[in-house]
């Protein structure tokens, strides 16, 4: 009985395959013999036999963050050089992360950018092609945009791993997209993702790890919001990955750099025999390891990079006519002091030495000497004698030039009573520190507060307030103070690059606040000279420092003005150091070069001056340099660089000294707006999946996975590539991944066909893509044999 | 009691003979019915025109069609074909009146392709005449064939192709033909079919 029973199964099997097969057969004949394209096996199956799975829509919403989507858009970035003996030898190793389709890709400059400790000629990136996996070199890419002094650096990918150039047009690959960092709050939760240094406990795979944000770290010449802190544990070589927000943006570039010591690094690693004697030792390339990441540059530092190299430009200036000699004393940090407000130029509101409980800013501010850009500084902090890495700076690359006044600062956070000792280290090596304690009810205590620089009127009232003086012999300045007893001893003291020139002290007359006035006048025998001036003021017995300010002297005075820079206007070229070419504010799109030009006068050598080019309010470049010119002249120059032609675009240079804009232009370039795709964002739903034998379920090579345009069904298909929207073929595992992104539009619908000789087809209409729809998308398919 | 059956004559009256031919005939058509439909399904071509390059031809039914791009007119791919898609492409380039012959056309041709496909290899030029009597020079070479998408692991397949390269006044018409070095003899048949219905 149980044996009919089972014959009697066999046989309604064998009549449903016999049905099946036929019914595949006959579609299949039809195909042949008609010329039909598509077969709706669907609709041909009694049973369920069409082998495709569509993945079930997740209730996700579009905007969250996508694991899977950030680890693909992260790369792995090799610094690599070749040895004598014509071997790839890796100095350096980071991650970075794609943030366009067509290949850019942002990192850490300390990642990519050739140095002492990172020497390279080609710079390799893998990408994660399995999730779980480690990368696996596929291109080689090019600095295109950098800032050294943020640390951040965008690649472009110019040619595949074999060397052949690829046509960025068609590259087509996962990216993440540049989210606004200024939104980003204390306790905000956050995702790294990065690359993990491959041990016994890590193959080396890229990593998610989540976080929260713990602070914000301030930093001269960047501001309250220069680095986004977090207390979690995220390690050294996800330096340069993506931070992402709960929305799937990218806000932030983990940023740590290799601490050194003597210009040697501190933690590295020695795995390749580079020097080809026969054995791995010292003499061979040391990789450096960074140490653990806790600190992120904000991504609206990077938004100008970014956007600079997708327009392909690159600013130029004069080149210097000497360079600049290496200082001949080692650097220093000194004069260390603590704030509680920085103003627009960067200087202190007011010097404090102990703070009431509940306070949230504090900045200490340092003069540095000696210091050359590429040295790495770090600070750090203790609390009551315990490291505390909230309000520490992990090793950063320093920018800021040879010499003057630096902060760093913390903001947005209450800082917990108790006693802070704050380090500061160059190169690894103890520089200065000094110590505050926070807590206890706020005590009236006497301060100097705001010190303003500018020119009196006619009321002999202060104009013109800020950081910068035109050329003149007297200087005035005022400030704020409060909480002074009568007789107070207080004192003024003047400097002239960095040398003390004049000082006054007395007993406090003028009540316990208000406002006060102080001037400088030069003698006749010795003018006051254009450069950089510094005023302290000091009170009580001690002459302990209770303010001070830096001040610009440049320029002269423009009715109740400091001019520094005038004729600021664009030109195409330069003939005999003269606009030429084309001049004006407008100019066609064919342009490869667009000048600024400018007169100058009065501008001491050394004095700090900006220039930042902006396309459309986008930023693009901003520099703050020493100024190496003559005192005065005319025709000095910043220049943009394309590597075709300029873009449409409104494009605005502003020249600034003490932080103030001193003189500013724009120039139109074609229509005057940048091109709508220039910020074009990856929208849309990833296809991807694997095609397998349905008998053997083994992944079939070579498959095509086609899928038509949204007004095109599988009925209507005339085989006219022009009717496809995308198209894969299935790799040696049988996986395929559509380059194109789905539309997510609920209105429209895909159709899809699956085809490879010796299997019956397989087709689908009606695959619509909403806001639901899971990213990236999974469809399996299984294939019949014919 | 046993009966004896004497058994009839084995020769076939007539009706059993012409019964006998006739489902033969109908064998023998039928096969070759089937053949014949089997060709004409495989061997089915649809016709190309574009009046703009001067060109037409026939390709095999079921291929997709991609025309009119920068770098070609014409170009058909088997999207069956499995792992490499077999290829047909006429592409048009104009030469200066300097040009002498079609390797005028393949050197840049050849340093071009060396820089774009891996291990690109020249494997014979020699002179060749179309069916349509029309001479030209043939080139043979071979690459490995790599996926473009870098997410998907594929291992390379080594091409082999034929460019035929016809001079015509102010321009060359570059006929090229690609196949996975295993069937590439096999697929050559559509090549010489697209030949033979080349008119330009």
């Amino acid at each position: 009985m149980a044996g009919q029973t089972s014959l009697r199964a066999v046989r309604r099997k064998r009549a449903a395959r016999w049905f099946r097969n036929s019914c595949q057969a006959n579609f299949h004949r039809l195909i042949r013999r008609t010329g039909l394209t598509v077969v709706l096996l669907l609709a041909c199956f009694a049973q369920p036999a069409l082998p495709m799975h569509r993945a079930e829509a997740a209730p996700l919403r579009q905007a969250t963050f996508d694991a899977t989507k950030a680890q693909r858009a992260t790369v792995y970035i090799m610094q690599t050089y070749t040895n004598a003996l014509g071997q790839a030898v890796i100095s350096c190793v980071g991650s970075g992360t794609l943030v366009s389709a067509d290949g850019l890709i942002l990192t850490n400059a300390h990642i990519a950018v050739s140095s002492d400790t990172c020497r390279s000629d080609k710079i390799v990136i893998g990408l994660t092609v399995r999730i779980g996996e480690p990368p696996v070199a596929r291109y080689y890419a090019e600095v295109v945009a950098q800032n050294v002094g943020w640390d951040l650096a965008v690649l472009r990918i110019t040619s595949s791993i074999d060397g052949i150039p690829v046509n960025r047009a068609t590259l087509a690959l996962p990216f993440a997209e540049l989210g606004d960092s200024e939104d980003a709050n204390l306790d905000d939760t956050i995702n790294v993702v990065g690359y993990v240094q491959a041990d016994e406990k890590s193959n080396g795979a890229v990593q998610v790890i989540r976080a929260t944000i713990s602070g914000f770290t301030a930093e001269a010449r960047v501001g309250d919001r220069a680095w986004i802190k977090t207390s979690a544990i995220i390690p050294g070589g996800m330096s340069g990955g993506g931070v992402y927000s709960t929305a799937g943006t990218l806000i932030g570039i983990p940023t740590v750099a290799p601490s050194r010591s003597s210009g040697q690094s501190v933690d590295c690693r020695r795995v390749q025999d580079s020097n080809a004697d026969g054995r791995v030792d010292d003499q061979d390339t040391c990789i450096p390891i960074s140490s653990f990441v806790n600190a992120m540059r904000p991504s609206r530092l990077a938004r100008g990079l970014v956007l600079a190299a997708q327009l392909g430009l690159t600013p130029s200036l004069p080149p210097k006519a000497q360079p600049e000699p290496k200082p001949s004393s080692p650097p220093t940090f000194s004069r260390l002091f603590f704030a509680q407000g920085v103003n627009q130029a960067g200087m202190p509101s007011s010097v404090v030495t102990g703070l009431p409980s509940g306070v949230q800013r504090l900045y200490l501010f340092f003069d540095f000497d000696n210091m050359v850009d590429g040295l790495i500084y770090e600070l750090r902090t203790t609390l009551d004698g315990i490291p505390n890495p909230t309000f520490s700076l992990a090793p950063a690359t320093w920018s800021g030039g040879r010499q003057g006044l630096w902060y760093i600062g913390s903001t947005a956070q209450v800082w917990p009573n108790g006693t802070y000792e704050f380090t500061l280290f160059i190169e690894g090596a103890r520089i200065a520190s000094k110590q505050i304690t926070i807590g206890g009810p706020a005590k009236p205590v006497p301060t100097f507060a705001d010190i303003l620089f500018g020119i009196l009127n006619s009321r002999q009232e202060l104009v013109s307030t800020g950081n910068v003086l035109p050329v003149g012999n007297t200087i005035n300045a005022e400030f704020v103070f409060n909480n002074i007893p009568p007789n107070t001893h207080w004192k003024q003291e003047w400097y002239y690059e960095g040398l003390k020139v004049s000082e006054s002290a007395g007993d406090w007359t003028d009540g316990p606040n208000g406002k006060r006035s102080v001037s400088a006048t030069g003698s006749a025998e010795q003018p006051l000279q254009p450069g950089r001036y510094r005023l302290e003021l000091r009170i009580g017995p001690e002459e302990e420092l209770a303010a001070t300010s830096d001040f610009i002297m440049a320029g002269a005075q423009n009715v109740l003005k400091t001019e520094i820079f005038s004729k600021l206007s664009f030109a195409t070229a330069l003939q005999d150091n003269q606009p030429g070419g084309i001049v004006g504010a407008a100019f066609p799109n064919t342009l490869q070069q667009l000048y600024a030009t400018f007169d100058w006068r009065e501008i001491a050598p050394g004095t700090p001056w900006t220039w930042r080019w902006t396309v459309d309010g986008n930023p693009l470049f901003e520099v703050t340099q020493p100024w190496t010119g003559e005192p005065s002249g005319s025709t000095f120059w910043v220049r943009l660089d394309s590597r075709g032609h300029i873009p449409d675009g409104s494009y605005k240079i502003e020249l600034l000294v003490g932080g103030v804009v001193m003189a500013t232009a724009t120039a139109k370039v074609g229509l005057g707006q940048l091109p709508v795709t220039t910020f074009g964002a990856a929208q849309g739903v990833q296809l991807q999946g694997r095609i397998v034998d349905a008998e053997t379920g083994k992944g079939i090579p070579g498959v095509s996975f086609l899928v038509l345009k949204t007004d095109i069904d599988t009925r209507d298909f005339t085989w006219d590539m022009s009717q496809v929207y995308d198209m894969s073929l299935t790799d040696s595992d049988g996986q395929y991944s559509l380059s194109r992104l789905l539309v997510r539009d609920s209105k429209v619908a895909y159709s899809i066909i699956v085809l490879a000789r010796g299997y019956l087809p397989v087709s689908m209409d009606g695959l619509r893509i909403d806001d639901k729809t899971q990213n990236p998308l999974t469809i399996n398919v299984e294939l019949n044999r014919d | 009691m046993i009966e004896i059956i004497t058994p009839q004559s084995a020769e076939l009256n007539f009706r059993q003979r012409w019964a006998s031919y006739l489902t033969i005939a109908v064998a023998v058509v039928g096969l070759l019915g089937g053949v014949l439909l089997r060709s004409s399904i495989i061997d089915a071509t649809v016709r190309f025109e574009n009046k703009q390059a001067g060109i037409a031809v026939r390709y095999p039914v079921n291929w997709l069609l991609d025309e009119n791009r920068e770098d070609f007119v014409l170009r058909v791919e088997d999207p069956a074909a499995t792992p490499f898609k077999t290829m047909l492409q006429i592409s048009i380039v104009p030469i200066g009146q300097g040009a002498r012959s079609a390797l005028d056309i393949l050197n840049p041709l050849n340093i071009s392709r060396a820089t774009s496909l891996p291990s690109y290899r020249t494997l014979e030029i020699s002179p060749i005449r179309l069916p349509n009597g029309t001479s030209a020079t043939q080139m043979l070479y071979a690459y490995a064939a790599s996926e473009a998408n870098p997410i998907l692991q594929s291992i390379p397949i080594v091409v082999r192709a034929i460019d035929v390269v016809v001079l015509r006044s102010s321009q060359a018409v570059i006929i090229t033909y690609r196949a996975d070095a295993e069937s590439f003899e096999r697929n050559q048949h559509y090549f010489e079919a697209f030949l033979r219905s080349l008119e330009f």
